[in-house]
């Protein structure tokens, strides 16, 4: 009875582990399948940008908040600061590895420095700045992408040229921020939490994590669907609906809102 | 043997993964184990020596010596009644506890149901948040065009609908105010040639908090009520109830504002890009009561100061080693930031502790005198 209860426990162990195997913010990698996140944060900036201390926090409650309430999912991966590269978002057919990291998981959130072109890292490999112009997203796998950094998706008349047309392409949501958004840490960690506790469609809780954590600011998202996905209804994998892939959208949706 | 080991193994990750297991991205070949090669990590890290030119274009404000502090009230959230109970009834909602937040101070919120998908969900600072099943819809008409009215005549009636609405539920408290009307706005884009269609399909309505004639400032300093197509879609009061606990000294703004130019280093609290930062010029400093998010703690609400302004900067060039070559101006950018206006706040002893205290040293002295007795007998 002792025997099948060291294994049983033994097994555990092994399953936790590979649930768990994440680093903060070092190079470590788990075994995921199906239900992949990953998180990017950069908190120390080498000068390049004022530094954030919320960033590297916000991911990995954002990763405790996923092995809590997630149903099976893994954090593959989570980069911070000098670990976290610009070409790991960058399109593959342009040099970068976002075929092996980014474009590799179906959720990915990214806390850090943005303006409307692009996100911010503090080591120039192969660049300081991920932009909309070298990403191309969903043509592996990712679905769903949260920017929490200001300004990326700018309500102007350039939003569709820059974060939308050029960059879905089997991508279902990029949630962000039409203007500045804070340095905090419970973004991620909320958005799991009404997404994965509580089913409700990614954007509800993306909608609730901005307006409990700021004030006066517009937050927002772009979607993309096709003749055959309805991604307006999209849960996290394991919690309800999850369209298929707009490989080749036809339309984009932008919404906007105030938080407060 | 091994095999008894796999079925378990199997058996454990099935539990694990429960009956929504099978519903997996069919997609997904993720989950890589290559290592990232960091060697090249340093050698990538730009060298920047920079210094940053501080210049102060705000005014000082007049602040008093003192102001008061307080101590924020929590409340059990689980338990029916108070805001949540006034909810319920404002909004005819029957839905049933489905979930429970707990942390190392206990519960720290709990999220009711019902069968529409409606949500209330109560936190342990007090604030509360109930919402259709959506805060904010994509689908309908366009609002100004239901109601054949201009924007501003929305945003009249809608402030005016909000007014009614606080004053029938009677959750209005001292010093809230209404700071102004906003709209969800939905763009649609049929082609990178085809012009957006924009509908606006949300309202809401905003309100602040003054505090001893000061306003709050933070993610829990606001009030809102929602509304979509058929009326009011939701209403989140962040803020926590609080009662004065003592008054405290203010530093100076001009100490707080050296203090933060003394750092030597560019501070903010928004993730706006401004590249190497050259240049901070201090425009506003504002007194203000920080009120941080409702699904957070916080035990006192407190003066502050409100440091805002402007970053200007550079974009580092394509060479690590040299990285003012080939750099480019970077557009300026607003930065904020948020100092204590006070040194570190001592708790005031709750009363019956201080009673307990008084009467434990009273106990001591009277028997440290009780010995001095006994020794000079």
């Amino acid at each position: 009875m002792q025997m099948t209860l060291n294994r049983i426990l033994g097994a555990w162990a092994v399953f936790a582990a590979l649930c768990v195997g994440v680093g903060t913010a070092g190079p470590a990698e788990a075994t995921c399948s199906g239900r992949c996140a990953a998180w990017e944060a950069v908190e120390e900036y080498n000068g390049t940008n004022p530094d954030l201390p919320a960033t590297v926090t916000e991911a990995q409650k954002f990763q405790s908040a996923l092995a809590s309430w997630g149903h099976s999912w893994v954090t593959d991966f989570g980069w911070a600061d000098d670990a976290a590269w610009e070409r790991d978002f960058k399109d593959s057919a342009l040099g970068g590895t976002d075929s092996t990291w980014v474009d590799d998981v179906d959720l990915l959130l990214f806390a850090g420095h943005g303006n409307q072109s692009g996100i911010f890292f503090g080591v120039n490999q192969s660049d300081l700045t991920a932009t909309w112009d070298e990403s191309t997203l969903g043509d592996r796998d990712l679905e769903w992408l949260i920017l929490d950094a200001c300004n990326v998706l700018q309500d102007n008349a350039t939003k569709w040229t820059r974060w939308g047309w050029p960059v879905f392409e089997g991508l279902h949501y990029i949630f962000s921020y039409d203007t500045i958004t804070f340095d905090v840490d419970t973004r991620g960690e909320d958005f799991v939490k009404y997404a994965g506790r509580y089913d409700w469609r990614v954007r509800d809780a993306w909608i609730r994590a901005t307006v409990l954590s700021e004030n006066g600011t517009r937050a927002a998202y772009m979607r993309a669907d096709d003749a055959s996905s309805n991604t307006y209804e999209d849960h996290l994998w394991g919690h309800g609906s999850v369209s298929s892939d707009p490989d080749d959208p036809t339309t984009l949706y932008y919404l906007s809102w105030s938080t407060g | 043997m091994m095999t008894r080991l796999s079925s378990l193994m199997g058996l454990i990750v099935a539990i694990a993964a429960g009956p929504s297991f099978a519903q997996v991205d069919p997609d997904s070949p993720s989950g890589n184990e290559l290592p990232k090669d960091q060697s090249a990590v340093a050698s990538s890290i730009p060298k920047i020596d920079n210094h940053i030119v501080f210049q102060i274009a705000a005014e000082m404000p007049q602040v008093p010596a003192q102001l008061p502090y307080h101590k924020t009230k929590t409340i059990e959230p689980t338990q029916a009644g108070g805001r949540a109970g006034t909810l319920r009834q404002a909004f005819d909602f029957t839905g049933e506890l489905v979930g429970v937040e707990t942390d190392d101070r206990g519960p720290k919120s709990a999220m009711h149901m019902d069968a529409s998908k409606n949500s209330l969900e109560v936190f342990r600072s007090g604030a509360v948040f109930y919402s259709e099943e959506e805060l904010i819809s994509e689908h309908g008409d366009d609002l100004f065009e239901l109601l054949g009215m201009s924007p501003a005549q929305a945003e009249d009636e809608f402030a005016g609908r909000a007014e009614l609405f606080l004053a029938q539920i009677d959750l209005e408290r001292k010093g809230l105010q209404q700071k102004g009307v906003s709209f969800a706005h939905l763009a649609q884009s049929n082609g990178p040639e085809q012009e957006e269609v924009v509908k606006t399909l949300g309202a809401a309505v905003h309100y602040g908090l003054e505090i001893d004639g000061i306003p709050a400032w933070g993610p829990g300093a606001k009030t809102t009520v929602y509304f979509g197509q058929k009326g009011i879609s939701g209403y989140y009061d962040a803020m926590r109830d609080f009662e004065p606990e003592a008054t405290i000294e203010l530093r100076s703004p001009g100490r707080v504002v050296s203090d933060y130019i003394e750092v030597d280093r560019p501070q903010t609290l928004l993730r706006s890009h401004s590249g190497v930062v050259e240049q901070a010029v201090i425009e506003e400093v504002a007194l203000v009561y920080f009120m941080d998010a409702g699904n957070k703690d916080q035990d006192y609400i407190s003066p502050h100061y409100l440091i805002e302004g402007t970053f200007y900067g550079w974009n580092p060039g394509p060479d690590p080693q040299a990285p003012r070559e080939g750099s480019t101006t970077a557009e300026p950018v607003p930065f904020t930031w948020l100092e204590p206006a006070h040194d570190t706040i001592i708790p005031v002893p709750e009363p019956d502790l201080a009673l307990q205290l008084g009467v434990g040293i009273a106990g001591l002295i009277a028997a440290l005198m009780g010995r001095r007795t006994a020794r000079s007998d």
